[in-house]
């Protein structure tokens, strides 16, 4: 852990306003690229939609939409996915939203799904699931069949899953509101876990301001223990051959690699590749730390650079029963 | 759920006789042979608790039910409605089924305006109705949809003094005013 701030640290949390330690662990992981990277959180990003295919034909959707006067652009690799660059009408509030045929989603949080890649003969579970949008992508993607088990431990946020999973017309999500640690205890064979991990929120910067100073060092320590417990617990769940995706959208790479590399410690996991053609590397060393170099496979995603907000996936397959 | 509360469920199959009620409340809203297709291949849970709210539920997610027991699940399947004193009230969740099976005699279609006012949560007054002849219609529960078919809620038909209106039971606009 950084202590220590330079000046460079405080010029940079001043002009761009951030707590100071924040800027000194951004100076020690993004060197001579700080500024740069501390330019484009700055930077606004398009609202994007995720057209829902269990209700409506991808086009069908985008053409009543432009009737009402939406301006649509498509996203690379995303076929069901817009970026909405103009809206006559409250993108939370059409009758289209009502109805179910889309979903405000960001491009990283659908990405993450599609590395997991859940098919509809498969048992999927979704640990940390409210308020749903990963959820409802993983049932699109699995047509309604086969099962999903989404868990939550929040009571306030699985209310918003499951009236996103009524509204998106899931029909195969068993949802459970409990502690996704304890998962285990239910004897579950899955064939794909996704573990969208509870995390600082660092990469929501660009959305919400508040984040450069809301953080604290201890809260990357204390969000670590339970990314371990639960990157733990998700392994267990996995049949062998079953893969794992862990996701944040998180910067800190004691949030991320460090989790990852616990995980390869203590589990029989492999980092296998996201075959995605962009985002950086995952880092294999930062802040005097070395860690598996098979997490070069891990991606990064930071909005300077890939034009959507923070996040980092990492896919694992589990190699014995 | 419908209400926006957190309702602790005890999980298990309905009795006969809440299965009888159950059915009866489909076919208020679609035909019997709909209402078979709705749960051949499936099973109906019950969710007893503060409310008791019905659930179908796939195979896959059944056997899912049964490994998980003694925990009982939040939410499971598709969430039918909640039956209470004998009357099953449907959810929001199967408006789309219903609504592209529903019988003529309960299918009232709105205009732009009705449906933007019953989204929300207000009444309707006949001049919001279209192409319909509400002479033949009963009082009672109603769909509404609006001018492209899709479902946006129950209602319930009323006519007094020589006044037709539907009083809005549940609508999507739920979803933003209770839902998030």
């Amino acid at each position: 852990m950084i202590r220590v701030t330079s000046s460079d640290a405080h010029r940079l949390a001043k002009k761009y306003g951030y707590k100071a330690f924040m800027v000194e662990r951004y100076l020690a992981l993004f060197k001579d690229q700080t500024d740069q990277f501390l330019q484009g959180n700055d930077q606004e990003f398009p609202k994007t939609i995720r057209v829902n295919t269990l209700a409506i034909p991808i086009l069908e959707e985008k053409k009543r939409l432009e009737t009402k006067g939406f301006d649509l652009a498509s996203i690379d690799g995303l076929a069901y996915a817009f970026q909405v660059l103009d809206s006559p009408l409250a993108l939370g509030a059409t009758t289209e939203y009502l109805v179910g045929h889309y979903m405000l989603q960001s491009p990283a949080s659908m990405w993450a799904v599609e590395v997991l890649g859940p098919r509809g003969d498969q048992l999927v579970v979704d640990m940390c699931a409210a308020p749903g949008g990963k959820t409802t992508l993983i049932a699109q993607l699995m047509e309604n069949q086969g099962a999903i088990v989404a868990t939550d431990i929040s009571r306030n946020r699985i209310r918003s899953l499951r009236s996103n999973l009524s509204r998106m017309r899931v029909e195969n999500s068993l949802v459970m509101r409990m502690d996704a640690a304890q998962l285990p205890d239910l004897g579950l064979q899955a064939d794909a876990v996704l573990l969208d991990a509870p995390c600082t929120g660092e990469g929501l910067i660009p959305l919400d301001p508040s984040r450069k100073q809301s953080r604290t060092p201890a809260d990357y320590t204390t969000l670590a223990q339970v990314q371990r417990k639960l990157i733990v617990a998700g392994a267990k769940l996995l049949r062998k051959g079953g893969v794992m995706v862990y996701s944040t959208c998180s910067f800190a790479p004691e949030e991320n690699e460090e989790i990852i590399d616990f995980a390869l410690q203590q589990c029989p996991l492999r980092i296998i590749s996201t075959n995605l053609p962009f985002g950086d590397s995952g880092l294999t060393s930062f802040f005097g730390h070395e860690v598996d170099a098979s997490l070069r496979l891990a991606r990064r995603f930071y909005p300077y650079k890939h034009g959507m907000e923070g996040f980092f996936i990492c896919k694992m397959e589990k190699q014995t029963a | 759920m419908q209400n926006g509360k957190t309702n602790r469920l005890i999980f298990g199959p309905p009795s006969e006789e809440e299965t009888r009620y159950i059915r009866q409340g489909l076919v208020a809203f679609i035909s019997e042979e709909a209402v078979n297709r709705l749960l051949e291949k499936n099973r109906l849970l019950l969710g007893r608790g503060r409310r008791n709210e019905v659930f179908i539920v796939s195979s896959p997610l059944w056997m899912l039910y049964e490994q998980v027991l003694p925990r009982h699940p939040y939410f499971i399947g598709i969430f039918l409605g909640e039956l209470r004193k004998g009357e099953l009230l449907p959810s929001l969740h199967v408006l789309h089924y219903l609504s592209s099976n529903i019988k003529p005699e309960v299918r009232i279609l709105t205009d732009d305006k009705g449906e933007q006012r019953f989204l929300y949560g207000h009444s309707l007054a006949s001049s919001e109705f279209v192409g319909k002849d509400l002479s033949f219609v009963k009082s009672g529960p109603v769909v509404v949809l609006n001018a492209k078919a899709e479902g946006l809620g129950y209602g319930h038909l009323t006519k007094s003094g020589g006044k037709t209106q539907i009083k809005n039971r549940l609508d999507l606009g739920w979803y933003l005013r209770r839902g998030r």
